[in-house]
């Protein structure tokens, strides 16, 4: 029997008995549908970090800090711990997990540590645009190897005093409704320092750069940072959790993150962090998966039970086949099929029903919750995906035919014959 | 040539075992139409399987032009390409049409819808339902249905018919029918006709009637012999 009949009339056996292939095609669809929403869910995040982080892939920047924050014992609920000076504080005990002047400059003397930068807190408490309108002013300090999309002007320098740099969002802020005219304009800040007194601040527009989730909307120049992170510092000096190093070009990732390590500090790249977060994703897909996957179980045992009846209901036509020439092999293949057309059916019924969903929630997603967010789609069932799932559905749907389909090609052809 | 030789089938075994078939030796002549006549539990219907390759004897060869059909050739497809049946129930496809059910045999051979729709329309001609083609076997009567019947078993010119009770579901006027279609097929085609009945009326009309009792040649009668 050639395939395409053979597919043809499997397709045909499955509209027989209408009422039992829609309720097996309804199991099988709904474990296609849990499955490809969060398998879309754990892709739309995953290219979302992709592509907010991938402007970092290559980027010469670790993220520096002690290794202590590995000791964690949590924050109170424990036994009293002895002390021990060869063994690094836990990591709750916060105050040592800041980085002293001396450990700021044993980071500078570790082989291979090019350039350190300090990432200066400042707190702005607004800014004021040209028509007095006030902002809230969030900021980060600006990195020499800080990877930015501009859209106009240039970026900052190592310390370029009297500079900023600000997201094509924060327009507003320097009275500018178009990118090219917000360049040269300034952009007011005020803040408080350790005693309360107020000051205010004027920068220099001296690029616009594209928005991303993870980057501030304000970038100031490390010079005027250090100033006033001084001025905000309590103790007059500013305090660091971590630093940011480049690497000199005569060692390897590997080898620096070795060097860290030897000098009791941890060194992670930007690739790190997205690797990271994209195994935390994973984890996430994968447990999702997992309930999907139970879902997809329960619908084979209906598809087994589907066709043990169907080989049942069939048990004289199969005695006709075979009589007429058919081999056991083409019954056999005739059921097998019929299992894996379940399957694929189920898959394409479920998908289209998660495509729809997809739609659905996306624009939910982009309405409430993820509001003022760009780029980010919720969701993402790429056609691969699709038919990844259509494949992979069909395939268990087809091994778990394998055994009705092996009993109907066992069929005796003459009991069959006379079967009632 | 169609021979059984020396067959035997038993069933069970031991104490419990019963001889269904002894010692049987036949040979059906090419274009010849014969009858296997007998009781229930003579053992017509086994010798009939065994005949087609459906049983396996417990001992003894079946041979086709002198090969075993069950150690010299593949049994299925010699069956499907040098043998049609045709059953006492029909055995139709209720909600193919017409020419698909004639055409099944064809299809489970591997042959192209467009060739097996040539030779199934062919096939209806000769049994008088070509403009019945479309209709579905369930809208059909119990005589058309047995005509479609005869038309799938006779779809790729087989040498052999075999008819397993084939009036025994219709009425006297479309077994009657039914009987002269056969064996005015059987003379047009030269087909080797072996009929399985208890109809004495029906066996008479072969030219040769083979009677069993008991698994065993009770009389072997040619027409015009003694």
């Amino acid at each position: 029997m050639k395939f395409v009949d053979v597919v043809k009339t499997s397709n045909s056996n499955l509209r027989r008995s209408k009422l039992r292939t829609f309720l097996t095609l309804l199991a099988i669809s709904i474990g296609t549908f849990t499955l490809a929403l969060s398998l879309g869910l754990g892709q739309g995040l995953r290219n979302y970090i992709s592509s907010e982080l991938g402007q970092y892939k290559g980027v010469n920047l670790y993220q520096v800090e002690k290794t202590t924050l590995n000791n964690f014992s949590g924050l109170g609920n424990h036994d009293p711990i002895v002390y021990n000076p060869n063994k690094s504080p836990s990591s709750a005990n916060y105050q040592n997990n800041f980085l002293s002047a001396t450990d700021i400059d044993q980071i500078k003397k570790v082989k291979g540590v090019q350039n350190l930068e300090l990432p200066y807190a400042v707190v702005f408490d607004y800014a004021t645009a040209p028509n007095g309108t006030k902002y809230e002013a969030s900021n980060s300090t600006f990195l020499s190897q800080n990877p930015l999309n501009l859209v106009a002007g240039k970026t900052l320098s190592a310390t370029d005093p009297g500079s900023v740099l600000i997201s094509q969002k924060y327009l507003p802020l320097v009275g500018s409704s178009d990118i090219s005219s917000a360049l040269g304009k300034k952009l007011t800040l005020t803040y408080k320092n350790a005693k309360g007194a107020i000051s205010t601040i004027t920068l220099e527009v001296k690029g616009v750069y594209e928005p991303s989730l993870i980057q501030a909307p304000i970038f100031i120049n490390s010079q005027d940072a250090e100033k006033i992170a001084a001025e905000q510092a309590p103790g007059g000096a500013p305090l660091f959790n971590f630093v940011f190093i480049s690497k000199s070009s005569d060692v390897t990732d590997v080898q620096i993150k070795a060097n860290l390590s030897n000098a009791k500090f941890t060194g992670r790249s930007f690739a790190d962090i997205n690797n990271t977060l994209n195994n935390i994703i994973t984890g996430v897909q994968i447990s999702l998966a997992a309930f999907s996957g139970i879902a997809i179980l329960a619908s084979i045992v209906g598809v087994i039970n589907t066709l043990f009846m169907a080989v049942l209901e069939r048990t004289r036509e199969i005695g006709l086949f075979r009589a007429l020439g058919s081999k056991k092999r083409t019954i056999f293949y005739l059921f097998s099929v019929e299992a894996a057309l379940l399957g694929f059916w189920g898959g394409v019924i479920g998908i289209f029903f998660a495509f729809l969903a997809q739609i659905a929630i996306n624009k939910i997603a982009a309405n409430t919750f993820l509001k003022g967010v760009d780029g980010i789609q919720l969701l993402n069932i790429r056609p691969s995906l699709i038919v990844f799932i259509i494949i992979v559905i069909s395939i268990i749907t087809w091994i778990a035919g394998l055994l009705p389909a092996f009993k109907a090609s066992q069929v005796d052809p003459i009991e069959s014959l006379r079967y009632e | 040539m169609l021979e059984v030789v020396n067959v035997n089938k038993i069933y069970g075994k031991k104490d419990k075992a019963f001889n269904a078939l002894s010692d049987i030796t036949l040979s059906f002549e090419k274009g010849t139409s014969n009858a296997i006549v007998g009781k229930s539990g003579s053992g017509k219907s086994t010798l009939l399987h065994i005949l087609i390759g459906l049983d396996h004897p417990t001992n003894g060869s079946v041979l086709y032009d002198g090969k075993n059909i069950l150690k010299d050739m593949n049994t299925d497809s010699w069956r499907g390409k040098n043998v049609g049946i045709v059953f006492q129930q029909f055995f139709l496809q209720p909600n193919d049409s017409v020419i698909d059910n004639v055409g099944l045999p064809l299809k489970l051979q591997g042959i192209a819808k467009k060739k097996r729709n040539i030779k199934a329309a062919e096939a209806l001609k000769k049994v008088g339902l070509e403009d019945r083609m479309k209709s579905k076997a369930n809208d059909l009567s119990g005589g058309q249905k047995q005509r479609v019947a005869i038309a799938r078993a006779l779809v790729d010119n087989p040498s052999i018919l075999i008819a397993d009770e084939p009036t025994g579901n219709l009425d006297t006027e479309n077994g009657d029918a039914i009987e002269n279609l056969l064996f005015e097929l059987q003379k047009k085609l030269g087909t080797t006709l072996v009929i399985v009945t208890h109809d004495t009326d029906l066996a008479k009309r072969c030219e040769r009637v083979i009677y069993l009792k008991d698994g065993k040649v009770e009389k072997d009668t040619y027409k015009g012999k003694k």
